[in-house]
């Protein structure tokens, strides 16, 4: 096969039993990898109402045919299984370099079933592949565990692993890999936790075959035209903290738990400043010319220590503004403490500004906490990221995540997300379509499951009103399908959604990897295909329109200020516009019309 | 004269006027000017300025600045 290595690991954590199978053509036709290929085989085999958190929860680390191939940003990976933080499916993703190692080494995937006794981590040197014991890491940070098994596997061993907070089962444990780059979103490490699976190791030497190389020149092109670019000079240099300034100057930068748009302290947050103050270096992923990563280091004789990676963009909203810290390198350092001990810096920040709203209404006091949780004190924080990593006193129960605590503090409409998760740093009030992608979310509030920022933000392909409901459920449909291939390409999104053209780009990619030949109506019904079996696996679940929600604060309470001021989220008026393009029925059910239409069995 | 607060964010900040001036300055046009002559004064093209926002609220480069005013000039960017 050209694109795809052919060949798909299962480990039966359980029984200790590795197997190695075909992968399926017709499987990696129809829904191509990542999130497609997984929903796929997880609605064939996994038992729906399973603990996800349980034994017989899968967990699939998964590429694409488009991974480490020459095509720009292929560096990328997914992690899908059924999540712990929302109850639905889930697809985590993120760059590095394991995502290549791992495709190099030879696999599609890595399906993980059962439970093992006791820790153990997945060492994968191209073919050779075993299941070692775990215990001198079990306990450890991410860094440490990392440095640990490359002690015991190879000095260039590329380590995807969890933290404290994996172990612990915190409900929005993240697997972080090479040390900073984070799978982070919807619990994909506490499955991993549960499974008593501390890492997956990888030493890759092999290629990928592509059907038309030449045709693949045309990404050194692309990357050369994208670093010259202004966006692209922009983000190699700011990263993408610089759209601090964009969203807070348009008073949409999510403020104190949503309740305002605009953050007084941005200006101390953004790409500027991480430039001044503490960045040591830009760097890439594997096979990408954007450079937005950010290398950082905390002054020395400064209140915080350290040395890591980030803030992006979303931390500097979900530990920054949303919980009013204005200071860089406290939120640095929260950063640095979410990479190491394995959390999602978005749901961590979804949770803490839950907590300071309750904390505020006198719904939670110092007596169950353990000490006093106001808005901006980062110390606090700090202090309060550790318990919840750890699993320490009130640690355990705001590890539960923001929905949990909202609801058992009895202000429910204090969480700020859908379905379980959190949101991006997007205020829907200021982008209505953002809001109506949130709220059909096949996993919630998530910002890589298509985002509306060109549209909306930049006018780009061409201008929308953000606060007018029309042709939102179109271009929310558009791209959602859209990034559904991307992502199931196994190439990260930002080159393809950023660009005018990208989808076109997308297609002529894949069909000259592959060898396949695909339009772009071709790939948008493929999107398409993959966005409504993860609709159908929420279904068989018991998910539906009941679920496509967002909180009263969005749609009820009006905008205090900037371009949005007085507007909310006509939700209802979309949601219906949009199931019926979607071919749903009015409870947001794909139509049997529908799913013979996508060919979904 | 009149006088308005200028804030240039990311790539355009090497355009401030002023040394030290990293986050905003105060800049002197003549009464009647517009957003595209502080471009002009700024030496910032009209491409590369992709949004203002005057007083928090969205410009164009025809509109008329007013003593006081707070302007923040910003380059295409996206987050994630």
């Amino acid at each position: 096969m050209n694109g795809w290595m052919g060949t798909v690991l299962r480990v039966d954590l359980t029984l200790g039993r590795i197997t190695k199978e075909a992968l399926d053509p017709s499987l990696a036709g129809d829904y191509v990898g990542g999130r497609g290929m997984a929903v796929k085989i997880l609605l064939d085999e996994l038992k729906m109402d399973c603990d996800p958190l349980g034994p017989e929860n899968m967990l699939i680390f998964i590429n694409g045919p488009l991974t480490v191939t020459g095509v720009l940003s292929s560096g990328r990976y997914m992690v899908v299984t059924k999540s712990p933080l929302t109850g639905t499916i889930c697809s985590s993703n993120s760059g590095g370099y394991f995502p290549a190692a791992f495709k190099t080494a030879g696999y599609d995937a890595v399906i993980f079933t059962g439970q093992s006794e006791k820790p153990v981590y997945l060492w994968i040197e191209n073919d050779r592949v075993e299941l070692r014991d775990a215990r001198s890491c079990w306990g450890r940070d991410t860094r440490e565990t990392r440095e640990i098994i490359r002690s015991e596997t190879r000095k260039d061993a590329c380590v995807a692993c969890i933290g404290p907070a994996g172990e612990n089962r915190v409900r929005y444990a993240a697997i972080i890999n090479d040390a900073a780059r984070a799978a982070a979103r919807s619990g994909v490490g506490a499955v991993m936790g549960a499974k008593h699976l501390k890492a997956v190791a990888v030493r890759g030497t092999g290629g990928v075959r592509v059907a038309d190389p030449e045709t693949l020149l045309k990404s050194t092109i692309m990357a050369d035209h994208i670093k010259k670019a202004d966006l692209g000079i922009a983000f190699a240099e700011f990263g993408t903290p610089l759209f601090v300034d964009v969203m807070n100057a348009n008073n949409i930068m999510p403020t104190k738990n949503f309740q305002e748009g605009f953050f007084e302290a941005g200006d101390e947050i953004n790409g500027a400043e991480i430039i001044d103050r503490t960045l040591v270096r830009s760097k890439a992923c594997y096979g990408c010319a954007l450079n937005c990563g950010r290398n950082t280091r905390l002054p020395e004789g400064g209140k915080y220590q350290g040395r890591g990676d980030g803030p992006e963009y979303e931390t500097c909203y979900a530990l920054g503004s949303n919980i009013m810290v204005g200071d860089l390198e406290a939120l640095t350092k929260m950063n640095y403490i979410c990479n190491e001990t394995g959390l999602d810096t978005m749901d961590a920040g979804a949770t803490l500004g839950a907590l300071m709203e309750l904390y505020e209404m006198g719904r939670i006091t110092e007596k169950e906490i353990g000490f006093p949780l106001v808005w901006g004190d980062a110390d606090a924080a700090i202090r309060l990221l550790y318990m919840i990593a750890s699993g320490e006193g009130f640690g355990r129960e705001a590890g539960m995540g923001g929905k949990y605590v909202a609801e058992k503090y009895g202000a429910p409409e204090v969480f700020m997300g859908s379905k379980g998760q959190g949101f991006a740093g997007y205020h829907p009030r200021g982008m209505v379509g953002q809001g109506l992608l949130y709220a059909t979310s096949p996993e919630g509030g998530n910002h890589t499951t298509g985002n509306t920022i060109q549209p909306e933000i930049n006018g780009i392909p061409e201008s929308m009103d953000p606060l007018s409901a029309e042709g939102k459920a179109e271009m929310v449909i558009r791209r959602q399908n859209e990034t559904a291939f991307i992502e199931a390409c196994g190439v990260c999104l930002f080159p393809y959604m950023l660009m005018e053209e990208g989808t076109g780009i997308i297609a002529a990619f894949y069909s000259a990897v592959t060898g396949m030949e695909h339009s772009e109506d071709d790939v948008r019904r493929i999107g398409e295909r993959i966005f409504n079996l993860e609709r159908e696996f929420n279904r068989r679940l018991g998910f539906d329109r009941k679920d496509d929600t967002l909180p009263g604060r969005l749609t009820h309470e009006p905008h205090p200020e900037g371009i949005a001021e007085g507007n909310v989220v006509p939700l209802e008026e979309m949601l219906e516009r949009y199931y019926r393009l979607r071919g749903w029925d009015p409870d947001g059910v794909p139509t049997s019309d529908t799913l013979r239409r996508l060919g979904i069995p | 004269m009149i006088r308005v607060t200028v804030t240039l964010s990311g790539p355009l900040r090497n355009h401030y006027r002023s040394p030290g001036s990293s986050k905003g300055e105060e800049t002197v046009l003549s009464p009647g000017a517009c957003v595209a002559d502080l471009l002009t004064h700024y030496g910032i093209s009209r491409e590369r300025a992709h949004m203002i926002i005057i007083n928090r609220r969205k410009a164009d480069i025809r509109m008329t600045l007013n003593s006081g005013d707070q302007v923040r000039i910003l380059p295409l960017a996206a987050g994630g």
